[in-house]
């Protein structure tokens, strides 16, 4: 299988994810069945993206108010890492991974829910930038790396909230 | 009391598409038609649903051995919103036409 083919799966597969945790039931089958419906017409790995981006708009549209000020914070991380990212001069990969791990740990764990949410807008806007600017499909490795941070910090989160003073 | 927000002009170019439809619509054709991208389309699709103005149901496939797929429509709800969007949005989108030639 090549690069691409491998990428647009990986794509498909996170948009189904997100969308059947941001959407509702309905919606996600509906936009999912279209994915299926389409493929072979060239058009698959846009929608795909397009499911990304639909999962990332409903997820922020149903976020909390207590939530929305970290919604920036992470989308300039997320933007901040990206420019940085597309630099011709900057080949510090380890960098960029720990920058995303980071980053979209930090806001999971300062928001303390959806985890896929924080790690769509730290991490979604390197493979959007390198794939238009570059054509580089394996800059999608980034997503993963912010849902393992974004993950990670919700853990923490949680698992420092659910500790219990020993009676 | 409440008050409706305007349409903005992408849900406007989602209704005209369905308006222009005689049947039911897939989600990519109408993608095609309004030249909207999936993740903004299907955001749309919902809101509409959500205040009536779009009814949707699964749709046997055309040929055999394809996925069922969700069809489109406007109902009459979504139809008179379109009619009074259009009058309200002439005025604006003449001057629009006017600066972009």
């Amino acid at each position: 299988m090549t690069v691409a083919g491998v990428a647009e799966r990986a794509v498909s597969w996170l948009a189904r994810r997100a969308l059947l945790a941001a959407a509702q039931r309905e919606w996600a089958d509906a936009f999912l069945a279209e994915l299926d419906a389409i493929e072979g017409t060239g058009a698959r790995a846009r929608w795909s993206l397009g499911g990304l981006v639909m999962a990332g708009r409903l997820a922020a549209a149903a976020v909390a108010r207590r939530e929305l000020a970290f919604v920036p914070i992470a989308l300039l991380i997320g933007l901040a890492i990206a420019y940085v990212d597309s630099r011709p001069a900057w080949d510090d990969t380890g960098i960029t991974a720990g920058a995303l791990l980071l980053g979209a740990g930090v806001t999971a764990a300062a928001s303390g829910r959806r985890p896929l949410f924080w790690a769509l807008l730290v991490g979604v806007w390197t493979p959007i930038v390198e794939i238009t600017v570059h054509g580089q499909p394996a800059s999608l490795a980034a997503i993963v790396f912010a849902v393992v941070g974004a993950m990670g910090g919700f853990l923490m989160r949680r698992s420092l909230s659910t500790v219990r003073p020993i009676a | 009391m409440t008050r409706e927000r305007r349409p903005s002009e992408a849900t406007l170019r989602v209704l005209q598409a369905l308006a222009d439809s005689s049947g039911w619509t897939h989600g990519y054709d109408l993608s095609r038609q309004t030249g909207i991208a999936a993740g903004s389309l299907y955001p749309i699709l919902i809101r509409l649903a959500e205040r009536k103005q779009l009814s949707s149901r699964w749709l046997e496939p055309e040929r055999p051995g394809r996925p069922p797929r969700h069809g489109y429509r406007l109902t009459a709800a979504g139809l008179a919103m379109l009619r009074a969007a259009r009058l309200s949005f002439s005025a604006p989108s003449d001057r629009r036409a006017r600066f972009s030639t």
